[in-house]
């Protein structure tokens, strides 16, 4: 059931956390798409080790979610989301509403967009 | 269930998430008649308090069971919170973050706080600590033990510890390999002694702070020190109308993976 979680070198420990985590939650399988899109926006097995394991609700996240936030941090010039992410994992359990109430929010205070996404990456834990 | 489908639907859920609530453990064993009931209720009570609409779709569609609890229970976790000496924006911040808290009752809450405390912890400290990371209430004790007792492995004192802990709470999430290899790079590179002082050093990939370290040494003649190490955690915008380069192209240049495997089998 978590063979891709052991694929990914993730160790026995971790893994048990991951499942402490996440609850309730039987079929991790159904859940290995977000890996899968994490791989496709270019994280190395090691990132993707340390996204799950800081934030094992990167997981569970609805897939059609993640890609609506993977689209727009894109649209706002995010470069290199795998860093990003490796970074600030906690950035995945956003949706894409929420990025754009924090740029209007921002907006609407006089920032520019290009001091909007600095302070976003800087803030990351506050927004 | 067709009054509650009837409910959610009129609240814009969509289907599949609709779907996922009604299936829900919590709320598969109740009748259509007080599920629909909490539902509205909830929805409600949650709108009353300060959510919006789109935060309360996000909220239950990762924790649906919030839908078993009735209105005066959810009031009731609410203000166990407030008891504990939380603002009602920091609840709306943590529960829009991290909805599973709704799922802890009070003594598990009091009883996290106190486990905190024993540790050498302020009330200050938690109510800061875990409005930043909500998600430090959903690890074990023996989970929080060994992670301290891993970053003291690293030559920290217990001090130091709960200093760096209290700055990025989020360490108690990282995996050791990752936090390990973050302190290792950065002794490597003589800025070992900073982390005390500044801990969020510890928040940036060391994929991206090797890239750059490299970068600026070979690229720009910027040897890094104690004086001007923040540059290398600047924001890419930063980074980017400063020396006019992307990360994607530093990381391409310079791969700290390549190198430490190379290391490695040398």
């Amino acid at each position: 059931m978590h063979n891709f979680l052991e694929d990914l070198g993730i160790s026995d420990h971790d893994i048990k956390n991951i499942i402490e985590f996440n609850e309730g939650l039987e079929d991790y399988e159904s859940h290995k798409e977000n890996i899968d899109l994490l791989k496709g926006i270019g994280c190395t097995e090691k990132e993707i080790r340390n996204i799950i394991i800081s934030n094992p609700n990167v997981l569970i996240r609805d897939n059609k979610d993640l890609l609506g936030l993977v689209a727009c941090l894109k649209y706002y010039g995010f470069d290199s989301l795998n860093l990003l992410f490796d970074s600030n994992p906690y950035l995945l359990n956003k949706d894409d509403f929420e990025l754009k109430e924090y740029v209007e929010e921002k907006k609407k205070m006089g920032l520019k967009m290009n001091d909007i996404i600095g302070e976003l990456e800087n803030d990351l834990f506050d927004f | 269930m067709e009054k509650s489908i009837r409910l959610l639907k009129s609240f814009r859920y969509s289907d599949d998430v609709i779907k996922k609530i009604l299936n829900c453990h919590a709320c598969k064993s109740f009748k259509d008649e007080t599920l629909s009931a909490n539902i509205l209720d909830d929805y409600k009570f949650l709108i009353k308090f300060g959510f919006n609409r789109k935060q309360i779709i996000k909220m239950t569609k990762q924790a649906p069971n919030i839908y078993s609890y009735s209105n005066t229970n959810l009031e009731n976790k609410i203000n166990s919170l407030i008891g504990i000496g939380y603002s009602k924006e920091e609840i709306i911040h943590m529960i829009k973050n991290f909805p599973k808290v709704f799922n802890y009752n009070e003594e598990t809450i009091k009883d996290k706080f106190a486990f905190f405390i024993e540790l050498g912890y302020t009330k200050e400290d938690i109510l800061a600590m875990t409005k930043q990371c909500p998600n430090l209430y959903c690890y074990s004790k023996i989970n929080i033990i060994n992670k301290i007792e891993f970053i003291m492995s690293l030559d920290y004192t217990k001090e130091e510890t709960l200093r760096m802990t209290k700055i990025v709470p989020t360490l108690f999430c990282y995996g050791k390999e990752n936090i390990k290899d973050k302190v290792e790079y950065l002794r490597n590179i003589n800025l070992g002694h900073k982390i005390i002082e500044d801990p969020k050093m510890l928040i940036q990939g060391v994929r991206l702070t090797f890239a750059r370290y490299e970068y600026l040494k070979n690229h720009k003649n910027i040897e890094i020190d104690e004086e001007n190490y923040k540059i290398l955690f600047k924001n890419q915008n930063f980074f980017k109308s400063k020396f006019k380069t992307l990360n994607s192209k530093i990381i391409k240049l310079y791969d700290y993976n390549e190198v430490k495997e190379s290391k490695k089998y040398a």
